[in-house]
C-alpha cells in the first residue's frame, strides 16, 4: 500500500523556477493525471518525484520515507518510471529489454527466478509482444518500442507507477488497452499511478485525481470530478475548451 | 571460441623461423635450442599478444557502453595519448625496457586523472561531456607526440614509431598480465547487469535501480586501467578495441554477460593470430603488429557490418 506525499515541492528546469510549493497526498488505488501545456513542467514534475533530476526543494515522501534517502535499488522496487523516450542503440532483444525491469531484484551474479520470468512473460502478453520476444528491440517501430518500455515497467511491478505520456505513439486500440491495464492494477492490486497526459478525454476516462499545471506558476490538485470543468481547462490550455455529453460520458473538445 | 583461441596459441608457438611441432615438445623430441626458442621467445610473446588483445577488447566494450556509442574505443579518451607521451619521452631520453613501460603506465594514469578531474565537476557527469573532454585531451597529447617524434634522432624515431604502431617483440616477462586479464574479466562480469541498463541511458538505468554516478566512475576507471595495462605491454595497437567488441556484438547480442567474456577471448585470439602473422608473413622482417591488425581487421569488420545490415532488412 503506497502513500506518496509531496510537501511544498518546488520544481524548475535549469535555473528557471516553474512551480512553487506543490503539496499533495496520493495513495494506493488512485490514478493521477498531470495536465498542462507543452513545456509547463509535467515531465519535470514526474522526473523530480522519481529523483531523476538533481535539485529540488521541499520533500517527497514515499510511505513516510524521503525518496532522496533511498538507495536506487530500493527505490526501483517501490517506484517504476516510464520515460517519454527510450533509446538504446545497442542490439538488445525484446525479452532482454523487458527483463531489465527486474534488475533491482536479481543479484549481479544471479539468474532471473521463475517469478521474474513469469512477470516478464505476463508483461509481454499485456502489450501484445509475447510471440516476438527474441526480436531485436532497437529496430522496432516507435509504437512497438513504446510497448517494450511499457512492458519493462509492468515487469518491474512497483507500488507506484510514474508514467510519462504512456499513450504516446500508440495505436488507438493500445492506448485504451494499456491505460485499462494500468487502471485495473490501480483498482484491483491497490497500486498508485501518476501519468502526464495530453489527451483530456483519456484523463477524464481513467484518472481519479488530477494535477493541473497552469501557465505562470499556478497549480491545482484534487479529485477529477472537482477539477475537470470548462473554466479550468480553458485557462490551463489558454484556449476555450467545451464539453459534450454523449451516452453518459462527457467529451471535451477545443473551441 | 575456446577452440579458436587454443588453435591460435598452437600456431603462434609452432610457427616461425624455427618450426617446432608441439607434440615433439611434449614428448621431449626437441633440441635444447628449439626448447629455448619456445620458452624464452615465443611463449612470452604469445602470452603478451593474447593478454593485450583480451584487455583491449574488454576496455573497448566498457568504453562503448560508458559513452553509449558503439564506435567508441579504448583510446578515444586520450589514455593511449598520455601513455604514448610517457613512453616516447622515455625512449627519447635513451632509456629502454622497464623505464619505457613505467613511462607508458604513468602517462596513462596522468591522462585518466586529468580527464576525470576536468569532466567530473558537479553532479552532471554525462557521456557527452566526458567524450568531449577526452577527445580534446587526446588531440593535445597527439600534438606533443608529434613534437617528441620530430625532436628525436633517427634511431630513436624508429623505436618511437614502432611503439606507436604497437610492438610485441620487446616483451620479456608478460606473466603479470594473466592475473590482470582475469581481474578485468571478473570486474566486467560483476558490472555486466548494470552495464546492460546503462546502455539504455542514464535516466532509464537510474529508474530501474542503478546508481549510475557510481557505476560510471567505476566503469571509467576500470576501462582506463585496463587500457593502461594493455598499452604498457604492447604499445598503442589499434583496431582491436574497436572492432572486436563490435563484431562480437553482431553475434552474441548486447548482453554484457555474454559480450565481455566472448570479446575477451576473441580479442586475445585475434591479436595472437595478427602477431604471429606479423612475424612470419615477410620473415625475417617483423612488421609492427598494429599494421597487421588494421590490414586484416578493417576489411573483415566492414564485411561483417554489411552482411549483418542485409540480414536485418
Amino acid at each position: 500500500m503506497a502513500e506518496l506525499t509531496l510537501e511544498s515541492l518546488s520544481i524548475g528546469r535549469g535555473d528557471k523556477a516553474l512551480y512553487r510549493d506543490i503539496s499533495l497526498a496520493a495513495s494506493a488505488s488512485q490514478f493521477w493525471g498531470i495536465l498542462g501545456e507543452n513545456g509547463a513542467g509535467k515531465t519535470t514534475l514526474l522526473h523530480t518525484i522519481a529523483r531523476l533530476l538533481g535539485r529540488q526543494s521541499g520533500r517527497i515522501l514515499l510511505n513516510g520515507v524521503e525518496v532522496r534517502k533511498l538507495p536506487r535499488k530500493m527505490l526501483a522496487r517501490k517506484m517504476g518510471v516510464l520515460l517519454q523516450a527510450a533509446d538504446s542503440g545497442f542490439p538488445f532483444t525484446i525479452y532482454e529489454s523487458v527483463m531489465a525491469g527486474r534488475y533491482a531484484y536479481i543479484s549481479p551474479w544471479g539468474k532471473p527466478s521463475e517469478y521474474d520470468e513469469s512477470l516478464v512473460s505476463q508483461a509481454l502478453t499485456a502489450v501484445g509482444l509475447a510471440h516476438r520476444q527474441t526480436e531485436r528491440a532497437d529496430i522496432l517501430s516507435g509504437g512497438e518500442q513504446r510497448r517494450v518500455a511499457i512492458a519493462t515497467v509492468l515487469a518491474q511491478s512497483p507500488d507506484v507507477y510514474l508514467l510519462d505520456e504512456p499513450a504516446n505513439h500508440l495505436d488507438l486500440k493500445f492506448q485504451v488497452k494499456i491505460l485499462q491495464h494500468f487502471s485495473s492494477l490501480v483498482k484491483e492490486h491497490k497500486r498508485l499511478a501518476m501519468m502526464t497526459v495530453h489527451d483530456i478525454n483519456l484523463a477524464a476516462r481513467f484518472c481519479t485525481h488530477l494535477v493541473m499545471l497552469f501557465p505562470e506558476g499556478r497549480w491545482l490538485a484534487g479529485p477529477t470530478a472537482k477539477l475537470l470543468n470548462s473554466d479550468n481547462l480553458s485557462q490551463l490550455y489558454s484556449h476555450p475548451v467545451h464539453s459534450l455529453v454523449d451516452g453518459g460520458r462527457t467529451l471535451w473538445y477545443p473551441g | 571460441m575456446l577452440l579458436v583461441t587454443a588453435g591460435a596459441f598452437y600456431w603462434s608457438l609452432s610457427a616461425g623461423a624455427v618450426p617446432v611441432s608441439l607434440f615433439d615438445l611434449v614428448q621431449g623430441n626437441v633440441s635444447s635450442m628449439e626448447q629455448r626458442v619456445i620458452e624464452q621467445l615465443r611463449l612470452p610473446r604469445a602470452i603478451a599478444a593474447f593478454s593485450v588483445g583480451a584487455l583491449l577488447a574488454i576496455a573497448g566494450t566498457l568504453m562503448q557502453v560508458l559513452l553509449r556509442n558503439p564506435l567508441a574505443e579504448p583510446y578515444v579518451l586520450g589514455i593511449s595519448g598520455g601513455s604514448a607521451v610517457g613512453a616516447l619521452s622515455a625512449i627519447l631520453l635513451g632509456s629502454s625496457g622497464l623505464l619505457i613501460s613505467m613511462g607508458a603506465f604513468g602517462g596513462a594514469l596522468v591522462s585518466m586523472l586529468l580527464v576525470f578531474a576536468l569532466s567530473a565537476r558537479g553532479s552532471d557527469w554525462s557521456s557527452n561531456r566526458l567524450l568531449l573532454t577526452g577527445v580534446v585531451l587526446a588531440s593535445g597529447w597527439s600534438a606533443i607526440i608529434s613534437m617528441l617524434l620530430l625532436s628525436g634522432s633517427e634511431q630513436s624515431m624508429k623505436g618511437m614509431l614502432f611503439w606507436l604502431m604497437g610492438d610485441l617483440s620487446n616483451v620479456k616477462s608478460p606473466a603479470w598480465s594473466i592475473p590482470v586479464v582475469l581481474l578485468a574479466l571478473a570486474a566486467g562480469l560483476l558490472m555486466a547487469p548494470s552495464l546492460d541498463l546503462l546502455a539504455r541511458g542514464d535516466a532509464q538505468a537510474a529508474a530501474l535501480g542503478v546508481e549510475t554516478g557510481r557505476l560510471r566512475i567505476v566503469c571509467y576507471i576500470a576501462a582506463s586501467m585496463v587500457t593502461g595495462c594493455a598499452v604498457t605491454l604492447g604499445g598503442t595497437i589499434g583496431f582491436v578495441g574497436l572492432i572486436v567488441p563490435h563484431t562480437i556484438r553482431l553475434f552474441v547480442g548486447a548482453s554484457h554477460r555474454a559480450l565481455i567474456p566472448a570479446s575477451c577471448l576473441a580479442g586475445g585470439a585475434f591479436l595472437l593470430i595478427a602477431d604471429t602473422l606479423s612475424r612470419t608473413i615477410v620473415a625475417p622482417t617483423q612488421l609492427p603488429v598494429g599494421v597487421v591488425t588494421a590490414v586484416i581487421g578493417v576489411p573483415i569488420f566492414l564485411y561483417l557490418l554489411n552482411l549483418r545490415a542485409h540480414m536485418v532488412r
